[in-house]
C-alpha cells in the first residue's frame, strides 16, 4: 500500500536535524558553549554526569534570555544572530544557524533559567522530548543555563550510537579545553557530579592559560606566533622543536576562535618543522587564523567544525612560514635552547615522549630535581601584555619564552654567545694554551664553557653543517667539486635513471660531476668536495630513492635528498678529528639557522651546567643545612 | 722456561713486538706476545692475522720454553724495571718477572693458542738498500686511500723488476709515483700491494742503513732486516691502472721554491681547514703565484709568491690538505708544477732528479665554486 507524502510534524523535522548537530554529549556542549560565548559570558560552569549523556549543565554569566524570548529560543531556526541570510558571511558570532537549542531540545529533557539583567526575577521553561512547557519564574543571577538530561533518553536508536561514559567523558573534556584554551579572559569551571575537576581563572595572558591546559613544560618553550600577509592573520603559540608529541592532539586550530579542523594546516605545521622533528613527532600548536571577509565558508556542516577556504594554499603558505619564522626568529632558538639548560638535559630522544611531565633523562638516567625547574611551576610569565587572541590589538603573546624561574640561577643569555662564538669558550691567559676540544669516545666533542660543559653529537653536527651548506648551494653558492682519477661507475634501473635525469641539476649544484655512460650507467667524473664516504655510490642511489619517493612536495623531496647527502657526507660517529677540524665544525655549527637539531631532527648539542655537576657530585649543600 | 736477559733489551723487543699487536680484538690470544725460548734462542712474536712480526734476541737460557704473555701488562712492567738484567720464568700458568727486589708474577695464556706464524719457505728473496725503501714509502704512502670501499688502494704499490723499484699510491684524489733504478737480483716481475699498516711498521724498523731482505710469496711477503721479521698479508688487486690516467701532455710548467709554497700554502689554509672544504686556489700569472682561500662564513685569504712562469694565466683549485700533503714529501729546492687545463691533473715534480729516478705527486683539481 502506498503511503501518502505529508509534510512532516514538526518534532519529526526537529529530530531529524539533530542527527545533524546533535551526535554526542560533546555536540551539545559545543552548542551551548558557544552561546554562552555568544552571549558574552565571563565565567562559563559545566556540571556534568554520565559522560554528559545523564546530565550537561552550562551556567553562564551572559546576557541572559528575555522572559518572552525563551520558548521561541527552543523553536528550529530561531536565532538572535542572524536575521538575513547575507548575515552569515560577515558573521562575528559563533553561532547562527538557529536550530541548536531545538534540535537538543526534540531529543533529551531539556531546561533553560535564565534572566536578563533589567529583569527581577529569572524565568524557567523546560522541554521534554520537543514538547515545550511553560514559562515559569525561577531564581538565578544574570545569565543563563541550560541542562540537558538524558541525552537521546527516547531515541534508542541513537543512544545506541554513543560511546562508553568514559569516552564520551573525554570526548567532552577535550572539547571543553579546545574552548577553554581560545578564550583565556574567561572563567572556566568543570564540574563531574559535584565534583570540581578544573577550575581555570580568567587570565589576561595567553600563555598563562596554555600553561593551564598544556602544562607548564609546554607553554614555557612555546614562541609567539604572529605573521600577517595580505589580509590574512596567524596568531598563537607553537612549542619549539625539542618539546614534541606523539600525535597531534596538542595542535588546536581556530578561525578567528571558532575551533576548526583543517587537512591542509596539518601539513603546513608538519612541513614547518619537518628539518627538526624526527617523523611521527608533532609540535604543540595552538593557532588563531583571521581570514579577510568573504575568503572563508563556514556554514559547509551545521557542526562547523570543517571550513572551506578560497584560497587554502595561501593558508598553508602562512601557516608554513609563519611557524618557520617564529621557531627560527631572530636567534631566538639558538639564544633560548643554549640557556635552557633544563631543556637540553632532559631533550627528548627521538621517538621518546617529551611532553612537559616525561621523565627528564641524562646518560640515560632520570634527572632528579634538575636545578632549574624549581620555582617556575605556577609563576606566570613576566611581561605578559592584555592582548587576546582573535582580537584586533597587535602582539598578543608578548612574553618570552621560559620568562619563569627557569634561568633564575643562570647568567642569562651570554652562555649562548659563548657556544656560539666557540673562541669564546672561557679561557684567561693562563689556560689559552690547554685543549680547548676534547673528542670522546670519536664520538662526541666536548668543550667547556663558562656555566659548565657543552656536548655535541660529532654526526649530527657535521649533517647540520652540510645541510645548510647544501641548501645554500642549491640557491647559488656551488659547493666544491674534486675531479676523480678514476671515474665510478654507477648503475641504475630504469626508474632511477630517469629520476637522475630529472635532477642532474641538483646533483651538480651538490657538486657531482656525472656522465652518462649508456643505458643503465653512470660515470662519476668528480664528486662534493666534502663528500667522506663514497660507499659504491649509494649516495646517488639514496639521492635518487628521496627524488622518487611519492610523498611530498618538490620542496620537501628535495630537502629529503639534502638529508641523504648530509647523511652520507658527514663524519661518523667513531672518526677521529683533529682539534682544528672539531674547532671548525663547532665554529660552522654555530653559524647555521639551527644548531640544535640535526636536519632528521635528532639534538645536536648538550649542555650540562655546572650547578647540575655540582649537584651530582653532592657539593652543593641543600638549602637549610 | 727460564731466561736471563738485560732490561734495556727487553723493553725494546717488548714495545716493537707491542705495536704490531690489535689494539681491540676479540680474539684475546692476539693481545699476547709469545715468547719462546729454544735451542736457536730467545724469540718475541706478536700477530693481528695480517701483520706479524718475530724478533730474535739474545738472552741467556737456562731451559727452554713457550709462554704467551698479556703484551700491555707486560711491556709495561719491563719498561719500569730497573736498567740491570731480569729473569724471566715460566710457572704454572704465570710468569715470574725478576729484576734486582722487584718481582711480579703475571697470569699467562695457553701459548698453544698463539696463531701459527707464516714461514719464509718458498718465496722469492732479495736485497734492496733500506735506507732506499724507506725513503721510497715515506714520499709515496701520504697518497694511500682510507676508503676500506676500494681496498686495492689501501697500500702502496710496489712493482719490482730486476732494474728498478717503483711504488705507487693513489686515492682516487692523487696519485703519488717514485721510481729508483735499484739493480736486483729478481728471477721474476712483481707486482704486489702492500697494505698500509705494514708500511707503518716499515716506517718504524726499517734503518736508514743496512739491507733488507724481502720476500715475495703468493699473498704474503715478508721484510727481514737485522733479527725482524716482519709478515704481511698482500693486498689483494688489481691496482688501478695508473699510467692511463697520468696525463702526458701537461706542457705549462711553474717553477718555484718549494718551501716558499708550502709555508704559503700552510699560511693561506688556515682558513681552509673546516671538515667540508679545504679549497684552495692557486692564480698563476707571469712569474707570479697567487693563493687564495675565500670561505663565505670564514672569511679570505691571500699571498703571492715569486714563480718562474710564461704561460698564459690560469685559475686551478686543490684541496689544500692534498696540495700540503705532495709539498711536504718534495726532497728539493724546487719544484716544477705542471699543468694542462684548470680540469685536468696537475703534476707536481722535483725540479731535479737523480739519474733514471722519476718521483712526482698528481693532484686531481677541484673545480672552483663560481
Amino acid at each position: 500500500m502506498r503511503s501518502a507524502i505529508r509534510p512532516l510534524a514538526p518534532e519529526t523535522i526537529n529530530r531529524i536535524a539533530a542527527g545533524e548537530v546533535v551526535e554526542s554529549p560533546g555536540s551539545v556542549l559545543k552548542e551551548l558553549i558557544e552561546n554562552s560565548l555568544d552571549a558574552g559570558a565571563t565565567r562559563i560552569e559545566l556540571e556534568f554526569a554520565g559522560g554528559g549523556i545523564n546530565l550537561l549543565k552550562l551556567s553562564d554569566d551572559g546576557h541572559g534570555i528575555p522572559r518572552e524570548e525563551l520558548s521561541e529560543a527552543l523553536e528550529r531556526h530561531s536565532t538572535s544572530k542572524i536575521r538575513e541570510l547575507t548575515d552569515i558571511e560577515d558573521t562575528g558570532t559563533l553561532g547562527f544557524r538557529g536550530e541548536a537549542l531545538a534540535a537538543i531540545a526534540s531529543v533529551s529533557l531539556l531546561e533553560i533559567c535564565s534572566r536578563v539583567e533589567e529583569d527581577d526575577s529569572a524565568w524557567a521553561i523546560t522541554s521534554r522530548g520537543g514538547t515545550v512547557e511553560q514559562v515559569r519564574p525561577a531564581a538565578r543571577a544574570r545569565g543563563t543555563s541550560v541542562t540537558v538530561r538524558e541525552l537521546f533518553g527516547d531515541v534508542p536508536v541513537r543512544r545506541k550510537f554513543l560511546k562508553s561514559e568514559t569516552a564520551e567523558k573525554r570526548r567532552l573534556q577535550s572539547l571543553w579545553h579546545t574552548y577553554v584554551l581560545a578564550w583565556p579572559e574567561l572563567a572556566f569551571i568543570l564540574r563531574e557530579e559535584g565534583r570540581e575537576l578544573s577550575h581555570y581563572p580568567a587570565t589576561t595572558d595567553m600563555r598563562e592559560r596554555a600553561r593551564q591546559i598544556l602544562g607548564d613544560t609546554t607553554a614555557r618553550h612555546m614562541v609567539e606566533v604572529d605573521m600577517e600577509s595580505e589580509g590574512y592573520r596567524l596568531t598563537g603559540l607553537a612549542t619549539l622543536p625539542l618539546i614534541s608529541r606523539g600525535n597531534r592532539s596538542h595542535q588546536f586550530l581556530y578561525l578567528g576562535r571558532r575551533p576548526i579542523a583543517d587537512g591542509s594546516v596539518s601539513h603546513a605545521i608538519s612541513q614547518a618543522y619537518s628539518e627538526m622533528l624526527v617523523p611521527g613527532r608533532f609540535p604543540a600548536t595552538v593557532l588563531f587564523l583571521e581570514t579577510p571577509p568573504g575568503l572563508v565558508d563556514v556554514n559547509v556542516h551545521p557542526a562547523k567544525r570543517e571550513v572551506r577556504f578560497r584560497d587554502s594554499r595561501r593558508i598553508h603558505h602562512i601557516v608554513n612560514r609563519g611557524l618557520k619564522s617564529a621557531i627560527h626568529g631572530e636567534g631566538d632558538l639558538g639564544q633560548l635552547l643554549a640557556r635552557d639548560s633544563d631543556l637540553l638535559l632532559g631533550a627528548p630522544r627521538s621517538g621518546r615522549a617529551a611532553e612537559g611531565d616525561a621523565q627528564k633523562e641524562i646518560f640515560g638516567r632520570p634527572v632528579v630535581d634538575a636545578p632549574f625547574t624549581g620555582g617556575s611551576g605556577g609563576g606566570s610569565p613576566a611581561h605578559s601584555s592584555g592582548h587576546l587572541p582573535g582580537g584586533k590589538p597587535a602582539s598578543p603573546l608578548n612574553t618570552r619564552v621560559g620568562g619563569s624561574g627557569l634561568f633564575m640561577s643562570l647568567s642569562t643569555g651570554e652562555d649562548a654567545e659563548e657556544i656560539a662564538n666557540s673562541s669564546g669558550v672561557n679561557v684567561n691567559d693562563e689556560q689559552r694554551e690547554e685543549r680547548l676540544f676534547w673528542q670522546l669516545h670519536n664520538t662526541f666533542i666536548l668543550t667547556q664553557i663558562r656555566g659548565g660543559l657543552v656536548i655535541i653529537d660529532q654526526h649530527n653536527a657535521h649533517e647540520r653543517v652540510l645541510f645548510d651548506e647544501a641548501r645554500a648551494a642549491l640557491d647559488g653558492e656551488k659547493m666544491g667539486c674534486q675531479r676523480l682519477l678514476f671515474p665510478h661507475t654507477v648503475e641504475l634501473d630504469a626508474n632511477e635513471m630517469a629520476a637522475w635525469q630529472e635532477q642532474a641539476s641538483l646533483f651538480s649544484d651538490l657538486g657531482f660531476l656525472i656522465e652518462e655512460f649508456g643505458d643503465h650507467t653512470l660515470s662519476v667524473v668528480g664528486i662534493p668536495d666534502s663528500l667522506r664516504r663514497w660507499d659504491d655510490g649509494q649516495v646517488i642511489r639514496d639521492i635518487l630513492d628521496d627524488v622518487l619517493a611519492e610523498t611530498g612536495g618538490i620542496t620537501e623531496k628535495r630537502d629529503r635528498a639534502l638529508m641523504s647527502f648530509a647523511c652520507k657526507s658527514a663524519i661518523k660517529a667513531g672518526e677521529g678529528m683533529r682539534d682544528e677540524e672539531m674547532r671548525h665544525l663547532v665554529d660552522q655549527l654555530f653559524g647555521t639557522g639551527n644548531p640544535y637539531t640535526c636536519p632528521h631532527g635528532r639534538p645536536i648539542v648538550i649542555r650540562i651546567s655546572m650547578d647540575e655537576l655540582e649537584k651530582r657530585f653532592h657539593r652543593t649543600v641543600p638549602e637549610g643545612n | 722456561m727460564k731466561i736471563t736477559i738485560s732490561q734495556p733489551e727487553l723493553s725494546r723487543l717488548a714495545s716493537m713486538a707491542g705495536n704490531v699487536v690489535p689494539n681491540k680484538s676479540t680474539l684475546p690470544i692476539l693481545s699476547t706476545i709469545l715468547l719462546n725460548a729454544s735451542g736457536e734462542g730467545l724469540s718475541l712474536s706478536a700477530t693481528d692475522l695480517d701483520l706479524s712480526i718475530v724478533i730474535k734476541a739474545d738472552a741467556e737460557i737456562e731451559s727452554h720454553g713457550t709462554v704467551a704473555i698479556p703484551a700491555k701488562r707486560f711491556s709495561d712492567i719491563v719498561r719500569k724495571l730497573d736498567s740491570v738484567d731480569v729473569v724471566l720464568e715460566q710457572k704454572e700458568g704465570s710468569l715470574s718477572i725478576s729484576c734486582g727486589r722487584a718481582h711480579f708474577q703475571i697470569s699467562t695464556m695457553d701459548a698453544e693458542d698463539f696463531p701459527k706464524l707464516p714461514g719464509t719457505q718458498g718465496v722469492e728473496t732479495f736485497v734492496a738498500p733500506s735506507g732506499t725503501f724507506k725513503n721510497m714509502i715515506r714520499r709515496t704512502r701520504f697518497a694511500v686511500s682510507q676508503d676500506l670501499a676500494r681496498p686495492s688502494m689501501n697500500g702502496i704499490f710496489m712493482e719490482l723488476n730486476s732494474g728498478n723499484i717503483t711504488m705507487v699510491a693513489t686515492d682516487g684524489h692523487r696519485l703519488s709515483f717514485y721510481k729508483k733504478p735499484e739493480d736486483l737480483q729478481l728471477d721474476n716481475d712483481y707486482g704486489v700491494i702492500i697494505p698500509s699498516k705494514a708500511l707503518d711498521q716499515l716506517m718504524r724498523l726499517l734503518p736508514d742503513d743496512g739491507d733488507l731482505e724481502i720476500g715475495i710469496g703468493d699473498n704474503q711477503s715478508f721484510f727481514k732486516t737485522g733479527d725482524i721479521h716482519l709478515f704481511t698479508r698482500l693486498i689483494e688487486g688489481p691496482f688501478p691502472n695508473y699510467q692511463q690516467v697520468v696525463p702526458k701532455g701537461n706542457s705549462k710548467t711553474m717553477s718555484i721554491n718549494k718551501d716558499a709554497l708550502l709555508v704559503a700554502t700552510d699560511r693561506v689554509a688556515t682558513l681552509a681547514a673546516s671538515l667540508t672544504t679545504r679549497q684552495i686556489k692557486l692564480i698563476i700569472q707571469k712569474d707570479q703565484l697567487a693563493l687564495e682561500v675565500a670561505n663565505s662564513e670564514i672569511g679570505k685569504a691571500r699571498e703571492e709568491i715569486e714563480a718562474a712562469y710564461d704561460e698564459e694565466e690560469m685559475m686551478v683549485g686543490y684541496n689544500a690538505t692534498y696540495l700540503l700533503d705532495v709539498l711536504k714529501n718534495m726532497d728539493c729546492e724546487e719544484i716544477n708544477f705542471k699543468l694542462d687545463r684548470p680540469d685536468n691533473a696537475g703534476i707536481i715534480e722535483p725540479a731535479e732528479l737523480e739519474d733514471g729516478e722519476e718521483y712526482f705527486s698528481l693532484l686531481m683539481p677541484l673545480k672552483l665554486s663560481d
